[in-house]
């Protein structure tokens, strides 16, 4: 459990951040534990506030200045994030993680065309994308899916510049053009060659949210960080945008951290599932283990207090008594105790560790630990 | 699965433009002043390009004294005594070194222009440069180009311009140098206060968490969206520095007595004034109508230009 192995894309240890506020210090993340397989969803669920968006703003360095990581580490791909050098960490964002935001309304730069928006990616850091790219086109026409004249020329004047391992700018402008096109037709976007040239603001919610999604995939990162994407859209859009991730899933071969507070987009969605409440990961399993046997009372009154409309005779939803917890002075021990209905003696002053209850469950909760040798 | 969006990006894509400029347009038509504006910027720039081709340039350091300040034009009649009557008609008369009025104020427009542009452009890029760097850097290279505008701004405009003059000498390049010093920490200073609101953006976020470094994100993005208040106050100070030019070049900062410049025109015409009022006239109307033209135009450009004010 405490080596990291080649099989993990993300490990999270001990996370501890907190951030400096007027009123006080802030114990945001209060030893967050996550590990995330090699290709597999990971759903991050838990209400606003329990510290969901910082674990991935941790992930890629991009903490607001007044936050301070307390200790714990971040392993991405097996290689350190936190106290990475700046080069490195812009490298890291370019070519390992990639993430999307709440918001696709006000995610891309509103004056430039989308077109230039994706190639610029590409463009940023040529030394990284040439093969890629000349490899790509030559994919293309080895498919034989673009019928058009001279494409033989083309294929031997690329696999020499392929040798050489050099590419005209104009020839990397136009290959970067053609990949855009691609990355775009890969989102399912109508029209691709005529979005290229659009701005911003001739496009749809769904449209920029996939335009966002295809400018996370341009760089073919192996984890992306999908922060509540689904939150700005409309619910048939949203139906869509998930549609979408889910095939994308099975085209490339990427691991995705869903970060919701939607319940049902998790379990639409994702191989597994993390509990998120005030700062701590209180459990994690597989989507169905979680669904049907939920152990910390704290999922298990959250998957109460969903509204069903499916059950005539379910009692109304129950909501967990109490408020989120103050975390500039957040509760000892369990964080969860003071509304946990099944509290006792020992719940104020042991904090709990995440313990496997089950083959695969983890679970941090003194019940459990009790209960296990 | 896409079908209903498919057809709405069809129709915005056909429309969608061509609407923004209709609206501009509409916009335009709204507002006379803007089209005045318009018009004599138009007319300016016109000028700027056409007046060697108008007049030979030679013609302003020709001196047919016989002819110094004589007036001769059937619509407009001063009733002061001791006119001399130009032997041909002149529109605008002569001036004192007997040179025809008008052609010396086509001559003077593409100087003072000239200055005037110089000056903005400079003074663009040394905001966008600097001004970027403060607002996007922050902290102390904030505090330090602050403080070096706070520097400038310190000292009156004119009276550093004047001082600059008198000690580098009496040049055109020396006096377009003399109004950028006193011009340029106003572009910083907006240009800064732009970046500080622009950088907070989420779309900044999102090119920092693309791997985005800071040139790329302060230079290609940023600035391009933060650049419109810096546009329309060049536009608007076009007017202004042609202003502050002939205002130098009137109380004497003149590289040269002879040169056709609004300014040094209109000073030529201090000592005239009872005998030969056109001379200080028409160079002083040519000097309002520019910088009204430009003016109004920096308004029009604010108001219907901006996407980000209309939306």
């Amino acid at each position: 459990m405490q080596k990291s192995s080649a099989e993990e894309i993300l490990k999270i240890t001990n996370l501890r951040v907190s951030f400096n506020t007027y009123a006080g210090q802030v114990k945001a993340l209060d030893g967050v534990e996550l590990t995330m397989r090699k290709g597999e969803v990971l759903g991050l669920v838990g209400e606003s506030g329990c510290g969901k968006s910082v674990t991935a703003l941790s992930i890629v360095g991009l903490l607001p200045q007044n936050a301070k990581i307390l200790g714990g580490s971040v392993l991405l791909n097996g290689k350190e994030v936190l106290g990475m050098s700046k080069k490195d960490l812009e490298t890291a964002r370019l070519t390992e993680v990639a993430i999307i935001f709440q918001d696709p309304m006000t995610f891309l730069n509103p004056v430039l065309s989308i077109g230039s928006q994706i190639t610029e990616i590409i463009s940023a850091r040529p030394e990284l994308f040439t093969e890629k790219l000349v490899k790509h086109r030559l994919g293309q026409i080895g498919e034989g899916t673009d019928v058009s004249a001279g494409l033989d020329s083309e294929r031997s004047h690329l696999e020499g510049a392929l040798k050489r391992g050099n590419l005209g700018k104009k020839e990397f402008n136009r290959l970067a053009k053609v990949y855009a096109v691609s990355v775009l037709e890969s989102v399912r976007l109508p029209e691709p060659v005529k979005v290229l040239k659009m701005f911003p603001f001739e496009l749809s919610g769904g449209m920029r949210q996939r335009v966002l999604i295809a400018m996370s995939l341009v760089r073919r990162p192996k984890l992306i960080l999908a922060d509540e994407i689904t939150t700005a859209l409309d619910v048939t859009v949203q139906a869509q945008v998930l549609q979408l991730l889910r095939a994308l899933r099975q085209e490339i071969d990427v691991s995705v951290l869903l970060i919701t507070h939607d319940l049902a987009v998790a379990a639409e969605l994702c191989d597994r599932v993390a509990v998120m409440y005030a700062g701590n990961v209180v459990e994690v399993a597989d989507v169905r283990e979680l669904f049907r046997n939920p152990l910390h009372p704290y999922t298990i009154g959250l998957l109460a207090s969903v509204p069903r409309v499916d059950v005539s005779s379910a009692p109304q939803e129950a909501a967990i008594k109490g408020s989120v917890p103050d975390l500039i002075y957040p509760p000892s021990g369990c964080r969860f105790h003071p509304r946990c209905p099944r509290a006792f003696e020992k719940c104020p002053q042991v904090k709990p560790q995440l313990i496997e209850a089950n083959p695969g469950h983890l679970v941090s909760c003194l019940l459990f630990e009790e209960r296990s040798p | 699965m896409s079908r209903s969006e498919s057809s709405d990006g069809g129709r915005r894509d056909a429309t969608g433009r061509e609407a923004d400029l209709r609206y501009a347009l509409h916009l335009l038509k709204g507002n006379r002043l803007v089209l005045v504006g318009l018009f004599l910027s138009a007319a300016t720039i016109l000028l700027v390009l056409l007046s060697h081709l108008l007049v030979d340039p030679n013609l302003a350091n020709q001196q047919p004294l016989a002819l110094r300040l004589c007036w001769n034009n059937p619509i407009i009649n001063w009733n002061i005594a001791n006119v001399k009557t130009c032997p041909s008609q002149l529109p605008l008369g002569t001036d004192a070194y007997g040179r025809n009025l008008l052609q010396m104020i086509i001559l003077a427009i593409p100087i003072d222009m000239q200055i005037a542009f110089e000056v903005v452009a400079s003074a663009i890029v040394i905001g966008v440069v600097f001004g970027g760097l403060a607002g996007y850097a922050g902290g102390f290279v904030d505090e330090v180009i602050l403080r070096i505008t706070d520097v400038f701004l310190a000292i009156p405009g004119i009276l550093l311009a004047i001082v600059l003059i008198v000690v580098l000498g009496r040049s055109l390049p020396t006096l377009t140098l003399a109004i950028l010093i006193t011009w340029w920490p106003y572009y910083v200073r907006l240009m800064r206060s732009q970046i500080l609101s622009e950088k907070e953006k989420p779309y900044v976020e999102r090119l920092r968490a693309m791997g985005a470094g800071g040139p790329r994100i302060l230079y290609l993005h940023i600035v391009r969206n933060a650049i419109y208040p810096i546009l329309v106050q060049a536009t608007l100070d076009v007017g202004s520095v042609i202003l502050t030019v002939s205002a130098l070049t009137f109380i004497g900062l003149t590289p040269n007595p002879l040169l056709p410049e609004l300014g040094n025109l209109a000073s030529q015409g201090i000592a005239n004034i009872f005998t030969a009022p056109w001379l200080i006239l028409f160079p002083g109307l040519t000097i309002l109508l520019i910088s009204l033209g430009f003016n109004l135009l920096g308004d029009g450009i604010r108001d219907v230009f901006d996407p980000k004010l209309r939306r």
